[in-house]
């Protein structure tokens, strides 16, 4: 019985451990909004962890959507080379003063296994009247209340699928 | 006059090319006018509405789902109103079914399909 257990507990751990991430992003409110950083940390340590290092975009109002998603690449990886919203290039930041810039392929393939996997930390935006940070701790939160909107930030697990999704709507 | 053939082949020929000039930019006021119309002319329906209430209250109510039955309350009102909405834009029967049963599913998969129409809808 105690076999039959530590397989299923085996199992369970491997699927979360090897679970496929996305990143999404739904502007539903009426103001532009304004993405100035992406950032992602260690599934345990503080180090290293990555942060966007291009230019900020905007995410149009009501109809804007952002989705960072690789089906192609094994799946403890956070999909720093995107298929669909591309992200040209990240910092690998290793210690409070170093980071090497890098292109989004070989971002992602800095996560060698699963122990080096990269999960989403947060995403700093402005939407026109004021700026906020969403997503998890340290830096983050899964609410922003804001003058004119609200985002709400929440992780949803199906199988192996792991979608980090953030939701901005008027208030 | 010869002369004077010359200046009015001249005249014509600016006041043609500011007629021209002048139609360009009317025809640029309009098809900036008509993105803006585009932009604009997405008009939220009740469905869209309530769905994004639900989805608020779901969210803002989460910390606090050890009481199980505020989260019974608000998964039920988050699946009736995303069920409605996914019915008014389309989505088919056997999709919603797939996904209702489980609100981990059905926010993902309804934000995507809101999303899409919306898009949509724009262009």
């Amino acid at each position: 019985m105690k076999k039959y257990l530590f397989i299923v507990f085996a199992i369970a751990l491997g699927a979360t451990a090897t679970a496929q991430k996305k990143l999404y992003i739904y502007n539903l409110s009426s103001n532009d909004v304004t993405v100035s950083d992406i950032l992602t940390k260690h599934v345990t340590s503080e180090y290293p962890k990555f942060e966007d290092n291009v230019s900020n975009f905007i995410i149009p109002a009501i109809t804007g959507n952002f989705e960072l998603s690789n089906s192609s690449i094994p799946t403890y990886r956070f999909p720093f080379f995107s298929e669909v919203d591309a992200v040209a290039n990240w910092n690998r930041i290793t210690s409070a003063t170093t980071f090497t810039s890098l292109a989004a392929g070989a971002a992602t393939l800095t996560q060698t296994n699963s122990s080096q996997a990269q999960i989403f930390h947060c995403v700093k935006y402005d939407d026109g009247s004021a700026s906020g940070i969403i997503g998890t701790t340290p830096l983050g939160s899964n609410e922003v209340v804001l003058i004119d909107t609200t985002a709400y930030y929440d992780v949803f697990i199906s199988g192996t699928l792991v979608e980090y999704t953030i939701v901005i709507l008027d208030n | 006059m010869k002369k004077l053939l010359l200046s009015a082949l001249c005249a014509s020929v600016f006041l043609f090319s500011c007629a021209s000039a002048s139609d360009e930019s009317i025809s640029e006021t309009t098809k900036t006018s008509q993105t803006q119309a585009k932009t604009s002319s997405i008009t939220k329906t009740t469905e869209m509405i309530n769905f994004e209430s639900a989805l608020k209250k779901y969210m803002q109510n989460k910390p606090y789902f050890d009481d199980a039955k505020l989260k019974e309350e608000s998964e039920n009102e988050l699946r009736l109103n995303a069920t409605k909405l996914l019915v008014a834009i389309g989505t088919t029967g056997s999709e919603i079914k797939e996904n209702e049963s489980n609100v981990n599913t059905l926010i993902p998969f309804t934000l995507k399909k809101y999303s899409a129409f919306l898009n949509a809808s724009k262009n």
